[in-house]
């Protein structure tokens, strides 16, 4: 006589299952740029200098299409900022940020075409001052300064 | 033909035995070797039975693998340094993966649908790793192998293996799984704000031999 018993696997059922992995990207919008230092607007001719290169804004950006613009302090038009001594002296510029050769923005408030996403480490841009180093103006001795301001924008 | 005075004795037996006359002393010589044939088999029934008798069983293979919430959401920095720090482990979020195995060698095999990465669309996608983690009050005696256990990527399967005594408790034991990712390089494009980057990871288990 024999008596035997088995009990059933429980097998199949539950030996596979769906693990969900979700991941969110917080958002990263900035830009920077070092202070620049008091330079030399006149050269050795006495007269202004071309060009300045005023410092490079970085920007880091993860969303796909921002904006920037400029913007002055004293700006006598959208393309003819100042720097001033005081209430009556001021040297007029024009400016120009740049993407190497590329001008981004030489107006201001007036915003870049669209930007891409950046690398880790931010998009470098170039901002230049320009005078007018034909003119005769003999320019009185002291500090001359505007503020610049920088904006970046989300579409 | 005569029936025998102990006749009557056996008449109501199915077996009715009639024998010439004469023949009473014949016939209580077959009686008595037919009875103690009878005893003879009857002792030889009861012997065959007590060593014949086995009483055995089979306990079926149970080996499985379920999830509380099969759901890991991380959140991570968008400025490319990785895995947001949200607790002292430095994950936001886990899995507890509850495996129930009566058998002591069993292997996990995890399968990444994206090859270990998060994607979104067309976007460049995240890569992630994989962290499994036994709890060890559940598993006090069992052995491992585990290379998840720093964290690995699922660019291809990746398993985790019980390589003796990995028998749970009815209720099961737990390996915790959990996603990090790691910064990127400097000079590599950030990940998209704007986008819900996912993977799903298959898991299964099966006993080994």
């Amino acid at each position: 006589m024999t008596i035997a018993g088995t009990v059933s696997p429980v097998f199949g059922a539950d030996e596979l299952k769906s693990l969900n992995v979700k991941a969110q990207v917080s958002p990263v919008f900035s830009v920077n740029m070092v202070e620049p230092d008091t330079f030399n607007i006149v050269g050795a001719n006495g007269k202004l200098i071309p060009s300045k290169q005023i410092g490079s804004p970085v920007i880091v950006s993860n969303y796909t299409s921002w904006k920037i613009s400029v913007d002055s302090s004293y700006e006598t038009s959208a393309t003819q900022g100042r720097l001033k001594l005081d209430d009556a002296t001021y040297i007029p510029y024009t400016f120009a940020l740049k993407d190497g050769d590329a001008v981004v923005v030489s107006s201001f408030l007036t915003p870049s075409a669209a930007q891409s996403i950046t690398t880790k480490n931010g998009k470098s841009f170039d901002l230049f001052f320009y005078f007018d180093s034909e003119d005769a103006t003999v320019w009185p001795q002291g500090i001359y300064q505007d503020t610049v301001t920088l904006s970046i924008s989300t579409d | 033909l005569v029936r025998p005075a102990w006749s009557s004795s056996i008449s109501s037996n199915p077996l009715e035995i009639v024998l010439p006359c004469g023949s009473k002393k014949v016939l209580e010589g077959i009686m008595k070797k037919f009875f103690v044939a009878i005893m003879l088999s009857l002792l030889a029934v009861s012997f065959v039975a007590a060593t014949d008798l086995t009483i055995s069983g089979s306990i079926g293979q149970n080996v499985s693998v379920d999830f509380t919430d099969g759901l890991i959401a991380i959140n991570v920095l968008g400025d490319g340094t990785g895995t947001l720090n949200g607790s002292a482990s430095g994950f936001d979020n886990a899995a507890a993966l509850k495996v129930i195995s009566n058998r002591k060698k069993w292997t996990i095999t995890f399968h990444s649908g994206n090859a270990g990465t998060l994607k979104s669309e067309s976007l460049t996608p995240i890569p992630y790793k994989l962290h499994v983690t036994p709890v060890d009050a559940d598993f006090a005696t069992a052995t491992f192998t585990n290379p998840l256990s720093a964290g690995v990527s699922l660019a291809t399967d990746k398993t985790f293996q019980a390589t003796a005594d990995g028998r749970t408790k009815k209720t099961g034991g737990t390996l915790n799984v959990s996603v990090s990712v790691d910064a990127i390089g400097d000079d590599v494009f950030l990940w998209d704000a704007q986008s819900t980057y996912s993977d799903t990871v298959t898991i299964t288990i099966a006993a080994d031999l």
